[in-house]
């Protein structure tokens, strides 16, 4: 043991020894003005029940002179008249009634004259007899009131007025309202006593009281002090004091002997060496993990273009990403929600909901730019659990599927340009015989009209050879122009050959057809070169109910055309 | 190294200490209870005893999750005390003012955080004026229609109103407000000082006034009219009237119906030795309201909200509150010897 923690030791062993010596001092205190609070309680218990006796047993005379402290007198007869009255002002229904009932009566506080009085009341065998006295007596240097049972309290010494509601609404005799320690004392008749004291005189009462402890804990220091000095100055080693005290029981096992020490040491290292296995394993543990992640991105990695080649509508393209949503989820239990918004689309599996989505919150988020939109991902990764590794991995996985999803864009695009000639940016001929197809099979179920346009170049070789193919080509765009702009959102135009341009009319009648077939040959007129055109019309039902035979009567008009 | 070491447990330390601190400031902080005072004037002292008891009782009956505190004041110091009050942190109060003591709260009270529930307020204005001021009494407006139906009923043709001079807004307001609902059943009537001499013809007298002042009129009144029916307001109603015969076969306007009282709360006032009355009931229902907004932490902007959509269960049954008042019966009491005989009730 060194001499430092000697010395630690006894100052801790003093303040704790000091601490408790300071409570119970206090209580102490406490106590001992619980106790003379029941002194003066039964010193005034005393005087009331005397005054009782005394005036159950007295029979008050004709002229009556009121001794000290007796501020009226008053006889009542057993139906409640007054028989005689000396000073006394405060006859109640509750003196008479009460008396009656409990053979005595002690009345709340009343404020007589600027002096607080009480009225005690008792029943003789001639009717009842009241006296109304001053409850305060003389008690030096103590702040103790009296209350009456409606919670209002007046200074035995100075008389001084005070409302103690919450006191009395209290069971406990010791209450704390700080600054103040309120002692109430058992409740005698109509009142209760309280002691109202200052918590910092009831302290500095109780440290006083605690003095003799200081002094104990003083000399003991100064003797350690001192024993301290004379062993140095005696040129003893303090060790020689030290190891008496590492004798005694108590302090041996804050001390180790040698053996102790070298074992404390061997121990150190024991502890040392298991930390750094701890270490090792908890790597080890590190790379399996690490390891079996990678293999579960692995298979994603091959799983993702099978995914998105089954692709071939709309709603599937819906599933791919659900697919790829759910996958992602069971990567890992790190991963506790996942979330993809693609234009306008949203998808959540997990934890994520779709305010996570609309919203950029505290939520791991990775927006990627695809071929033609934005593939946005908000992850819900444990913070706990998931370690850098699998975020770098995540993150790279996310950026393959924006790669694939981009290839599926490229491949929708590619599909999507073989539907319209590239030149006309018009439907080809197959698309629009598909599409006229299916639409004279719902004329027919609906019995409507409709018209055919066929629209051919005249000369268009010659006019290719004298102005130029690039010209041709210019001619070509016009014309396709000319006829968007002629047609409406429900009609269906195309490239239908080399230099011609079929239409189809939905639900148009015969009648307004010559004014269209005008229109549009005005404006291909104002080509500024001179343009010959020709134009065939066929009508169904009229001309026929096949897509074949329709476009076969607009051809052969086109043709009489140019023959007429 | 070693200093390395002794810096390090060092801050470890402070840090533990903080933490110690901050956790039993929390602690105690949430588990502070709110706190309600109850503000007694101490300088008319003994005139209170009633409410005190009424308040007494119902701290008594409640749960111990709200922190009652009495806070003293002379007359004259009123506002000075509530200001301190408020300062100190307590944010409902319980009071037994009078009109003309609770007008004069209007600027300590305005635009605080507070709630005062009164057991007698009964002025109309001076409960508007004041934000975040609660009555367990219904207003005066209800009070004059009472005391104007039961002298029609009565078919009393002349009426003389004597208000008292020490509560001028409720005495002013209530029997010119009398006077008014008369005038519209076509009754006559005369208002006088309680200090002017008696001249005018009457067949009925309204007095609005404090108990002790009717104790002072009384005589006057039986010399100059004989025994002609007397009402007396709300205000006349307390110990001091019972006590005396002056005042034997006064008609009383009552806010509770002293006969309807539970068992348990008549065994308490059997035991500190006291007989019911109004004021001490209103007491009584007024800590039980501030009880309930301080145990449910309601704040001043909530209060109306709350008092409206709760009733509560008072010392006399059931009431509810409209308008920053309670709407409750208006009852009329003969004072017949030292008790009261219910002639009948009025809403």
């Amino acid at each position: 043991m060194t001499f430092k923690r000697f010395v630690i030791f006894l100052a801790v062993a003093s303040v704790v020894f000091a601490s408790i010596d300071l409570y119970f001092q206090f209580v102490n205190v406490r106590n001992e003005l619980n106790e003379e609070l029941t002194d003066v309680s039964t010193v005034f218990s005393q005087r009331i029940e005397g005054i009782i006796h005394l005036i159950s047993i007295m029979k008050l005379p004709d002229n009556v002179t009121l001794p000290p402290g007796i501020k009226g007198v008053i006889e009542i007869d057993n139906e409640g008249n007054v028989v005689r009255s000396y000073g006394f002002n405060d006859y109640t229904k509750a003196l008479y009634e009460f008396s009656v009932m409990s053979g005595s009566y002690i009345s709340p506080l009343i404020n007589l004259d600027g002096s607080p009085a009480i009225t005690i009341a008792s029943k003789t065998p001639s009717g009842i007899i009241a006296v109304e006295i001053d409850p305060r007596i003389s008690i030096p240097d103590r702040n103790i009131y009296i209350v009456d049972q409606s919670g209002f309290g007046v200074n035995l010494s100075d008389g001084e007025w005070k409302t103690f509601i919450s006191i009395l609404a209290k069971n406990s005799n010791f209450i704390i309202e700080w600054p103040y320690l309120f002692i109430k004392d058992a409740t005698y008749g109509n009142y209760t006593l309280v002691n109202q004291v200052r918590i910092s005189s009831l302290i500095y009462r109780a440290l006083i009281a605690s003095l003799p402890s200081y002094v104990l804990i003083f000399v003991l220091f100064s003797l350690t002090g001192l024993l301290y000095l004379y062993l140095k100055k005696k040129d003893r080693p303090i060790e020689e004091f030290l190891n008496f005290l590492g004798e005694i029981k108590i302090f041996s096992k804050y001390e180790g002997k040698e053996d102790q020490k070298f074992v404390k040491n061997y121990n150190d290292l024991v502890n040392e060496w298991n930390k750094l296995s701890k270490g090792y394993a908890s790597v080890i543990d590190e790379i399996s993990q690490t390891n079996a992640d990678l293999i579960k991105f692995n298979d994603l990695y091959a799983e993702l273009p099978m995914i998105f080649e089954r692709i071939d509508s709309e709603e599937s393209f819906n599933d791919a990403i659900k697919i790829v949503a759910r996958r992602i989820l069971d990567l890992s239990k790190c991963v506790k929600g996942v979330g993809v918004k693609y234009g306008q689309k949203i998808f959540n599996i997990g934890t994520i909901t779709s305010y996570d989505l609309q919203n950029n919150g505290t939520k791991f988020n990775l927006e990627i730019k695809t071929h033609s939109n934005t593939l946005g991902f908000v992850l819900d990764l444990d913070r706990f659990t998931t370690t850098d590794i699998f975020k770098e991995l995540l993150i790279s996985l996310l950026h393959h599927i924006g790669s694939v999803v981009s290839m599926h864009e490229l491949r929708e695009e590619r599909n999507e340009s073989a539907r319209y000639d590239p030149l006309t940016e018009l439907l080809t001929r197959q698309e629009f015989s598909n599409l006229v197809f299916r639409e004279i099979e719902i004329l027919k179920r609906e019995q409507g009209q409709s018209a055919f346009v066929l629209i051919d170049i005249k000369d268009f070789r010659e006019f290719n050879e004298r102005y130029g193919h690039f010209e041709g080509d210019v001619l070509m765009k016009y014309i396709s122009k000319v006829i968007k702009n002629s047609t409406r959102i429900t009609d269906i135009s195309c490239r239908w050959g080399e230099d011609s341009f079929a239409i189809y009319f939905a639900n148009f009648r015969k009648t307004d057809m010559k004014a269209k077939e005008a229109e549009i040959l005005g404006k291909i007129k104002e080509f500024k070169r001179e343009v010959n055109i020709k134009i065939g019309v066929s009508y169904y039902p009229q001309d026929g109910e096949t897509f074949e035979e329709l476009m076969k009567m607009a051809e052969e008009r086109s043709e009489s055309e140019n023959e007429s | 190294m070693k200093k390395y070491l002794i810096k390090k447990y060092l801050i470890i330390s402070i840090v533990i200490i903080a933490i110690a601190l901050v956790a039993m400031i929390f602690f105690f902080e949430r588990n502070r209870k709110p706190v309600v005072g109850i503000l007694f004037p101490i300088d008319s002292a003994t005139a209170y005893s009633d409410r005190m008891a009424g308040a007494l009782i119902a701290i008594k009956s409640l749960p111990d999750s709200v922190k009652f505190v009495d806070i003293d004041f002379k007359s004259s110091d009123l506002s000075t005390v509530i200001s301190k009050s408020i300062k100190s942190g307590i944010r409902y109060f319980v009071t037994f003012l009078t009109s003309s003591q609770a007008s004069e709260l209007r600027n300590v009270l305005n635009g605080k955080d507070v709630i005062l529930v009164d057991s007698q307020v009964t002025n109309p204005v001076v409960i508007n004026e004041i934000k975040d001021f609660y009555t367990i009494s219904p207003t005066d407006t209800i009070q004059a229609s009472a005391i104007a139906d039961y002298i029609h009923a009565k078919n009393y043709k002349n009426i003389l109103i004597i208000k008292g001079d020490q509560n001028p807004i409720y005495e002013n307001y209530l029997s010119s407000r009398i006077a008014s609902d008369l005038h519209n059943y076509g009754i006559n009537s005369v208002i006088t000082d309680a200090n002017q001499s008696l001249n005018a013809t009457a067949d009925c007298v309204v007095l609005v006034m404090s108990s002790n002042r009717v104790i002072e009129i009384m005589p006057q009144i039986r010399s100059r009219y004989g025994m002609i029916p007397v009402i007396g307001s709300d205000w006349t109603l307390d110990q001091t009237l019972l006590n005396s015969n002056l005042s034997n076969g006064m008609i009383v306007t009552c806010f509770a119906d002293l006969a309807n009282l539970s068992k348990s709360f008549k065994e308490l006032l059997y035991k500190i030795k006291m007989f019911p009355d109004s004021p001490m009931l209103l007491a009584y229902n007024a800590v039980i309201v501030t009880f309930l907004l301080a145990e449910n932490g309601v704040r001043a902007d909530d209060a109306e909200k709350f008092l409206d959509s709760h009733a509560f269960f008072g010392s006399n049954g059931e009431f509810t509150f409209s308008n920053k008042s309670v709407s409750s019966k208006i009852y009329f009491y003969r004072i017949s010897g030292e008790s009261l005989t219910l002639l009948g009730s009025w809403r």
